[in-house]
Formats: C-alpha cells, structure tokens, sequence
C-alpha cells in the first residue's frame, strides 16, 4: 500500500470527521453529529452537508467544458491591432511563434509558459485530482492537497490576459495611427479560466482522503 | 451517543465532553482534531494534509474597521480618477475604469463589460461594504450578524479581482510605454494603496463575526 511521504504521520490516528459520525459546517466550522445533514447550522444558519453534493461530476462537467474552450482561446485571436498599414489579428499561439522567430526567446517563452501552458496546467491538475477520487487513489495524498490549495489561490490571476487586453483597448485608441480591439478568443480564454476557477470550488478535496479512511 | 471508534466508550466520552468549540475538522482532509489555544500570532496545522485549521492573529476591531473604511475610501477615489493618460504621437487618451467598461460595449464585447462591472466594482463594493457593516454591527444591539450575510461575503472573496486589475494595468503600462507616453493617474496610486490595504486585511481573522 504505497502512501507516499511520511505514512507514519498520516496513520498518527487522525480520524475524518465522517469516520466519527460527524458533520463540519462549512463557513463557521461547528462541528455537528452526522445525522444532522440536510438540516441547518445552529450557529450560523446554513445548510449542513457532508461532501459538497455531486461534487466529482459537478467538476468533470465543468472541467470538459473548460478544456472545449480552451482550444479557441488560444487558436482565436485575442486582440485585433489595426494600424495606419491594416488589420492584424493575434491570436496566443501566433503570438508566441512571432516573438520566437523575431529573435526574443525569453519572452516568448514566458509568454508560451504564463498565457498557454499555465491555464492547461490547471485543466491538467483538476483531471489529476478528479481521477485521483474515482481512482481511490492513496498515492502522495498531501501532495495533492497542497495542489488542490495552490489551485485555489493562483486561480484568479490568470485572468491577467484578460484584463491586460482590456486595458490595452481602452488606452490604444489613437484613431488611424493605433487602435487595439479585443478579438473572438478572448471569451473563450475567460471562459476557460472561470470555468476551471469554478471547477475548484465545486471539486471537495476531502473526497481525497476519503480513499484513505476506507 | 454513537461514533466509530476502536475505543468505543473512551471515545464517546472524549466527543460528549469536547463537543462544541473544543473541536474542528480539517477543511480539506476533514480530519478530526482538538483545539488548543495559541499564542498571538500561531496558526495550527492539520496533522494529515498540513493545511491550516486555524489562527490566532489580531482581532482589534478597532483596526479592522479602520482599515475597511480606508478600503472603501481608496475605492471611491479609484472609480472616480483616471487611471492614466497615456499619448501616442500626440494623440492623448485618459480613462477611468468606467471608460475601461463603456469601451467594452462599444467592442461589442458586453459579457467582457458586465464581467468588468461585476469583478472590480459590485463585488468588491459588496464585500467591502458587508464588512464595514459587520463591523459594526458587532458591538449594537444585535451580537450576531445574518450568518446568510457572512456565508455569502466569503463566497465573494475569489471573484473580487480589483487586484488582478491592478497588476494588468502595471502590465499595460509598461507593453504600452515604447510607443507612447505614460502617465499614472490618480487612480492608479489609490488603486495600488488599495491593494495593499486589501492584503493587509487578510493578516486579520474574521471569523470572530460570528461567534
């Protein structure tokens, strides 16, 4: 039974809530007797359950989402720059190829790494950690979870594309000499970010160490 | 009362005592564990996952409903200024973040509009506000603020993107600035001393709103 680094500290007799018979509530914490699901928080009111319902489908179905989306987010260009010479449309992945033949490799790499890889990184660790539950999966549980939590934060900064187009539209607006407009890919792009941002939030990362108790 | 438990009775005995706020479960491993106090400053960690179960930081109240009422303050100035002026071959351009927002509707880009609307300014807003409101509502009559209020304050935490917004706009500026010239607006301080504010609240535990 391979448990990954440190089993000696996991089977340090910290029993699950659920193995107990007992329920967490979600926002405030009280701790509540299991037969209590369904019903509502005595201190804060809410309504008390033992996993986030449905919560491996939920994620599939936003997750598969989110991966059809992101396709045209990075083939569909995100900015179209029309100057005094025409229209040039960009898309990410034209992007990157530009910079990488006009001789500036860092920054296309950076740009390959931060606009492209980073949102299928992301699509990429959901799939793992959602296959890891259907799995029972025990393997390097801890370092799953501190995945899950990474995800968790670094999540909203990759709408930093979005905004940055935004402004670039609202400030390059100098008539026929420049004129920057946001182009189709870009909804994908947010599309794709919101969706995996969601997809984290529906996905219970107990369900993990639920493998673990049985 | 019933648990599953190798000791049976020692266990029963164990829950009946430390029932209430005596125990927590992990949020992301749902592992049981004790509360202990801490000294100022001490987080306690799950023994499974080595995520954090909970804090003792600083919980004057004092400060926290300075620093939101600052919050909001800097947030009100942020909304009203430009952002900057940014001029290509002498072509001047200044916008506040609700040009930002009209121009998107002129793109005919309305989801990315809306999307703006509701991420740098409802949310926030919203947040912030609740907060305040909170705050201080904490020391009147009523102790207890709605827990559906709460609930949904933190639900909006992720979605508040004024600080993605903030670094965008350092982005922008400097993409932008070898073929024009930038020059920071007022609202691009206050929206900097926002976010600073913003992150200087997260070292404050609010979870005392509710007990």
């Amino acid at each position: 039974m391979e448990l990954g680094e440190s089993d000696h500290r996991m089977l340090a007799s910290v029993r699950s809530a659920k193995q107990m018979g007992l329920l967490s509530c979600r926002t405030c914490h009280q701790i509540h007797v299991q037969s209590m699901e369904q019903l509502r928080c005595v201190q804060c009111g809410r309504k008390l359950q033992q996993r986030k319902t449905n919560s491996v489908t939920r994620s599939w179905m936003l997750l598969a989402a989110a991966m059809l989306a992101y396709f045209p987010a990075i083939l569909f260009p995100i900015t179209v720059i029309q100057t005094s010479a025409g229209k040039t449309n960009s898309a990410l992945i034209s992007r990157v190829i530009d910079l990488w033949l006009a001789g500036d490799g860092l920054v296309a790499l950076l740009m390959l790494a931060t606009s492209v890889m980073f949102p299928l990184a992301k699509i990429v660790s959901l799939a793992v950690l959602l296959l890891s539950v259907e799995r029972r999966s025990i393997w390097h549980l801890r370092k799953k979870t501190r995945l899950f939590r990474f995800l968790e934060i670094v999540s909203r900064w990759t709408m930093l594309d979005v905004f940055v187009v935004i402004l670039l539209t609202s400030f390059v607006q100098a008539g026929n000499i420049a004129k920057i407009i946001p182009g189709p890919g870009i909804l994908s792009f947010s599309a794709v970010v919101l969706l995996t941002m969601i997809a984290s939030r529906t996905f219970d990362s107990r369900l993990l160490w639920d493998s673990l108790d049985e | 009362m019933e648990t599953i438990g190798k000791d049976g009775v020692k266990e029963s005995a164990w829950i009946e005592e430390a029932r209430r706020e005596d125990v927590i479960a992990c949020r992301y491993c749902d592992g049981i564990h004790l509360r202990m106090a801490l000294l100022p400053g001490e987080a306690a960690i799950c023994l499974r996952c080595d995520s954090i179960l909970y804090r003792n930081d600083m919980k004057q109240r004092d400060v926290r409903l300075s620093l939101v009422l600052a919050a909001i303050a800097f947030f009100i100035i942020s909304n009203v200024y430009p952002i900057a002026e940014i001029s290509i071959q002498g072509v001047k351009v200044e916008a506040t973040i609700w040009e930002c927002i009209d121009r998107m509707n002129v793109e005919h880009m309305v989801l990315l509009s809306l999307f703006l609307v509701a991420t740098t300014i409802v949310f926030p807003l919203a947040e912030m506000s609740m907060m305040a409101f909170s705050l201080i509502r904490k020391d009147g009559k009523k102790r207890r603020p709605s827990g559906r209020l709460v609930l949904f304050l933190n639900s909006l935490r992720p979605w508040s993107m004024i600080e993605i917004y903030m670094l965008g706009m350092l982005v922008t500026f400097g993409k932008v600035s070898s073929m024009a010239s930038v020059i920071p607006g007022v609202a691009a301080v206050s929206m900097a001393l926002l976010v600073v504010i913003l992150a200087g609240m997260l070292a404050f535990d609010f979870s005392d709103l509710w007990n």
